[in-house]
């Protein structure tokens, strides 16, 4: 079987199994192109009726693109589609240009907390994978997070086979990541054999295109002529530039770690 | 005719040095500038580090109300350490607050540079000499006199010779810099930051305290360069104009280093998982407090941290306890501590609770470090010099003679100063 | 695309895990342009001798932040194929991470430090891989820099080696001598032991096999779930082994009964034939049998084994004992059902392999146990060697996971 078959598979496997365990559940739904490849999947999963909300939490900051492609394909696609905003910290005018400490844990953070317990929601589904960032290496297909919605990532409970987690105690609620297994240049080669539309951020325009969408404020787009899924795959091969380096600030710590060591400042 | 503002800091240099180096003669044209100034000791910021204290210098903020703690500080809900940046600063430095053109040159923590009416180029701890330039079109001029961002201090650790190379360099690229500069545009403040005093005063004190010193003449050629441009100021400026020097803290000789963490590990305050390596991320529930460097201490509270255990009720407890056991402590029957201080005494403003709970000032020769890997309470390292809180320096030399100036001002009183002269 | 073998190393901690896989980055040229370019920068800037040591340190730092992204699962390739690295905690704290990590995996590499030689850790990941089945192993004898290369040295270590994996029945495909920190014999080929003429590291990753697939066994359908979508009543689940086929007669356990299949359900997808193995499909029956989640479809010819008792082997991951008094849950595919531990016969020190007891009460944490399973009403099982995904399981206590097992001999009734 090929790999991304084998992927594929593997991802509807795991969405059945989290919806079988949970019943009540939802989908978090970025927009970016690996939640919406994963709404491709769930879609797939339960043959076009999707038996649970999708969910978009709002910052208020997001691309003007992303908010017509959300309503687009909601319609096309039948979703029950729950948008979720965290009010309150909007009109505090929590926002990155004023408290950027503050800002993704009020407006992502908080409101998805706000949604789960409104919803009482026992998983909920994440275009995660493992490749794109650090901790998220770590991650499990079923990651339980405690009532305060705090990951214990030292004690999670050993995943064999495709014995995933049990249901949630009541306090808690389960992550399932069915994309952990997935690599930023499967996404696309699987966006491509399964023409999966996709936000127009991603391709470039004036030589620049966008590698990961996240609020239009904190994200930089990157160096790129490819415009089309093909040119990405191919920009992908011979990437020279990891994916998140438009948000990433990792690469200098190194540097400035050493740099305060050597005054003995660390 | 404007009045325009010249500001020559000298990171680290304590008030003593100053009057010291001054009536030795190795400073002539600071004993000229003081003969017509005022000269004040100065409060530094708490902690007593340069990214906090110049933070409050360029804005007039407490670390409460500018948002920078240290050098390191806490990613939120988390104990993973993060490095604030000049992004990070929540109050904007004096020269984007007025329209007062200005020439700033490596004032720490302000990288990377933004724009601003003027140039700026950022200091330490600046990584990319691209991301620490505005306008960029000065970069290839920079990179053409072989500007350093910063000494490298890493070769102090090797050869104190190569070091002494690499801080001349610098200091020399710097003073370079401020040459071309002068003329290049019509500014009415120009900031210029001399960090290599700093980094001589930490590896090379014990060579400054002893005359008998193999770089005792090294450590007086750098402030001899200095006072060189301050010479080269003076003659340069109208009657007009205002010259002020400044440190942003001060020095005193590193009896020996005082580890925080390792202290509450003994006492019982800090834990992890056995097994797993000292290390924040590795902490476990067990945790009452945990410090950060130099000696900022955070108690592990459930609302605050991922395996916080304290609940608000018994935070103050907690306090108590740490207060107990800092003001007991000592070592060689000296007592460690000078002080022990609350967020709330010191601190006010809108990010008073992402801020260290208790922040702690050590006596006389005693340095605090957090360090979680020490062996044993007490260390030595390379270091013969330690910052001091009480004794940074002020020198005012006002065109107009009518600012009144506290008699120990404190770094946060700074842009009021300047305000002053130039209304 | 090219296949995608998993494999994970383990061993004892600090035998070289960590520098094994920079090394692999590194000599592949797997990590991305800016990432070595930023590397060679900062180790330049750093005065590091190297870019690889520098990336150690990077490796080392993550680690320290937890940020291990090049550490827990990474991917490099070759001309011939991609491979995904799983990195074990060498540490005993971890086992649990461990046995996680292995069941992802393919193939095994078993690292040991030549001047070290086998320690605690090193048998109990190679007991814990040989109850996992593994059968494709290669051992690697690291740091051989330290031992000066010597051939001498290299072939005692093998012999312990050798003697110890030859007691749990694990022939090691390999044995190769390397020093992952200078780069002997992990992609390059060293110069410093010519006396060495097998196979360096990276060809031997390059000869084996991904796990072999089970196409050719009658069919396994364990049912996942069922849904109605309009008038249909759809089975979904994943082929465990075999294929299905429309029209085929198939047989349904426990039930016994016997129908045909109607269609095979994939959504945009019209007028399937057939799906085989690894396939989440779906199905509609032409009769209207009653199926739900924890039945197993099988062919109608060889339909697998119906029984309520059997033994195994079952390693304790969690810190609370286990006591034989004790319910516990079995999940083996998706069948789950409540069950009692009959009898411990053996309870064996996961380390020494020393059996500590026969006919025990209690298992103790990272104890393996030869035991005697009996569930509360008969599930369809198969031993671990004929059909995997029905011979392995998981035994869970109040929701969480406490161990795994594999099934190793059934009792027919």
């Amino acid at each position: 079987m090929e790999q991304l078959e084998k992927l594929e598979n593997q991802s509807i496997f795991i969405i059945r199994e989290a919806y079988r365990q949970f019943r009540s559940v939802a989908m978090l739904w970025s927009i970016g192109k690996d939640s919406t490849a994963l709404l491709w999947l769930i879609r797939k999963a339960f043959y076009g009726r999707i038996p649970f909300p999708i969910m978009h939490l709002d910052t208020t900051y997001k691309f003007k693109e992303i908010y017509e492609f959300r309503d687009k394909y909601a319609k096309e696609w039948g979703l029950d589609l729950l948008v979720y905003k965290n009010e309150k910290a909007i009109e505090d005018e929590v926002g990155p240009s004023k408290r950027k400490f503050e800002c993704c844990t009020e407006l992502k953070t908080n409101a998805l907390k706000e949604a789960i317990l409104k919803n009482k929601f026992k998983a909920i589904y994440l275009g995660i994978r493992r490749d794109e960032h650090g901790i998220r290496a770590k991650e499990r297909f079923f990651s339980p997070r405690d009532e305060d919605f705090e990951w214990n990532y030292k004690e999670q409970p050993p995943e064999l086979w495709d014995q995933f987690k049990s249901k949630a105690k009541n306090e808690e609620h389960i992550r399932v990541h069915p994309l952990l297994g997935w690599r930023e240049l499967d996404i696309w080669e699987y966006i491509k054999k399964e023409n999966i539309p996709i936000a127009g951020l991603y391709f470039a325009k004036d030589g620049k295109r966008y590698r990961s969408i996240g609020c239009q404020t904190c994200c930089e787009p990157v160096d790129s002529s490819a415009d089309t899924i093909d040119k990405i795959i191919e920009e992908l091969k011979t990437t020279t530039v990891s994916e998140r380096s438009g948000r990433a600030q990792d690469k200098e710590s190194a540097y400035t770690m050493q740099k305060l060591r050597s005054l003995g400042y660390m | 005719m404007k009045k325009r503002v010249i500001i020559i800091g000298l990171d680290g240099v304590p008030y003593e040095l100053i009057r010291d180096l001054s009536e030795k003669g190795i400073m002539p044209n600071v004993t000229k500038l003081l003969s017509r100034s005022s000269f004040r000791k100065m409060r530094s910021s708490i902690p007593e580090v340069s990214c906090v204290a110049w933070s409050s210098i360029i804005t007039g903020k407490n670390p409460a109300e500018h948002g920078i703690f240290g050098f390191t500080d806490l990613c939120a809900n988390s104990y993973k350490l993060r490095f604030p940046d000049f992004n990070d600063l929540k109050s904007r430095p004096f020269w984007e607050n007025s329209l007062v053109k200005s020439v700033v040159i490596n004032v720490p923590s302000t990288y990377p540079a933004r724009p601003m009416n003027g140039i700026h180029i950022s200091g330490f701890v600046s990584i990319e000499i691209k991301k620490s330039v505005y306008p960029s079109t000065l970069v290839p001029v920079l990179e053409s006199i072989d500007y350093r961002l910063d000494v490298d201090s890493d070769k102090a650790h090797k050869s104190m010779d190569l070091f002494l190379e690499d801080l001349e360099k610098a200091l020399g690229a710097r003073i370079k810099t401020y040459e071309y500069l002068w003329d290049k545009i019509d500014w009415e403040i120009f900031m210029l930051v001399f960090t290599e005093t700093d980094r001589l005063m930490h590896f090379l004190w014990n060579a400054y305290l002893d005359t008998e010193h193999k770089y005792h003449q090294d450590f007086l050629k750098c402030f001899k360069k200095i006072d060189n441009v301050i010479g080269d100021i003076l003659s340069k400026i109208k009657e007009s104009d205002s010259l002020i020097m400044l440190s942003d803290h001060g020095f005193e000789k590193l009896e020996c280093d005082v580890y925080i963490n390792w202290l509450l590990k003994e006492n019982t305050f800090l834990d992890w998982t056995v097994g797993e390596e000292a290390g924040l991320e590795n902490i476990n529930s067990s945790t009452k407090a945990f410090a950060l460097d130099p000696a900022r201490i955070y108690v592990n509270t459930n609302v605050r941290f991922p395996r916080g255990s304290i609940k608000d009720w018994d935070k103050d407890k907690v306090l108590r306890d740490l207060e107990s056991l800092f003001t007991g402590l000592t070592i060689n029957g000296r007592k460690v501590i000078k002080s022990i201080c609350r967020k709330e005494q010191i601190y006010s403003g809108p990010y008073l609770e992402v801020g260290p709970d208790l922040i702690l000032l050590g006596n006389t020769g005693f340095n605090l470090r957090a360090s979680l890997q020490s062996q044993g309470i007490t260390g030595k390292g390379i270091f013969t010099g330690k910052h001091t809180q009480d004794n940074g320096f002020l020198i005012l030399a006002d065109a107009g003679g009518e600012i009144n100036i506290p008699e120990y001002p404190s770094v946060c009183d700074f842009t009021s100063i300047i305000n002053g002269l130039n209304n | 695309m090219n296949s995608q073998l998993k494999f994970i190393i383990v061993g004892s901690v600090d035998h070289g895990k960590s520098t094994l896989i920079g090394r692999l980055l590194f000599d592949t040229h797997s990590i991305s342009a800016d990432k070595v370019d930023e590397m060679l920068k900062t180790a330049k800037k750093l005065g590091r001798s190297t870019a690889f040591a520098y990336l150690l340190d990077h490796l080392e730092e993550e680690r320290r932040q937890e940020v291990t992204i090049d550490t827990t699962q990474v991917f490099f390739k070759t001309d011939k194929r991609e491979y995904m690295i799983i990195d074990a905690p060498g540490h005993v704290e971890f086992v649990k991470n461990m046995v996680t990590g292995a069941t992802q995996a393919e193939v095994a590499i078993l690292i040991i430090d030549a001047e070290e030689g086998i320690k605690e850790q090193t048998r109990r990941h190679a007991y814990l891989l040989s109850l996992l089945g593994f059968n494709q192993i290669i051992v690697v004898i690291n740091k051989m820099d330290l031992v000066g290369f010597k051939q001498d040295r290299f072939l005692e270590v093998q012999k312990e080696a050798d003697a110890f994996l030859g007691f749990l029945n694990i022939k090691p495909l390999f044995y190769i001598p390397i020093s992952a920190a200078e780069g002997d014999n992990v992609v390059e080929k060293s110069k410093k032991m010519s006396w060495y003429k097998g196979k360096i590291f990276l060809e031997s990753l390059e000869v084996l096999k991904e796990r072999k697939s089970l196409e050719d066994k009658p069919l396994i359908f364990p049912v996942q779930d069922v849904y109605r979508i309009d008038d249909k009543r759809i089975v979904v689940g994943r082929i465990a082994a075999g294929s299905i086929n429309r029209d085929e007669e198939i047989k349904i356990l426990p039930s016994g009964q016997l129908t045909k299949l109607k269609s095979i359900e994939k959504f945009g997808q019209d007028n399937v034939k057939s799906s085989s193995v690894g396939e989440s499909v779906g199905i509609t029956t032409c009769d209207p049998v009653f199926l739900d989640r924890g039945d197993v479809i099988s062919s109608s010819k060889y339909p697998p084994h119906i029984t309520d008792t059997f033994t195994a082997d079952i390693f304790w991951l969690v810190k609370e004992d286990f006591n034989k008094t004790e319910r516990l849950t079995l999940r083996c595919a998706t069948q789950e059902i409540a069950c009692e531990i009959q009898s411990i016969r053996e309870r064996i020190d996961s380390s020494t392999l020393r059996v500590i007891e026969e006919n025990a009460d209690v298992l103790k944490y990272i104890e393996v146990g030869r035991v005697q399973i009996k569930t509360k009403k008969p599930i369809i099982v198969e031993c671990f060697n004929d059909i995997e995904e029905l011979g392995r399981f998981v035994l869970v206590r109040k929701e969480n996971t406490c161990a795994g097992g594999i099934i190793s001999g059934l009792a027919i009734s």
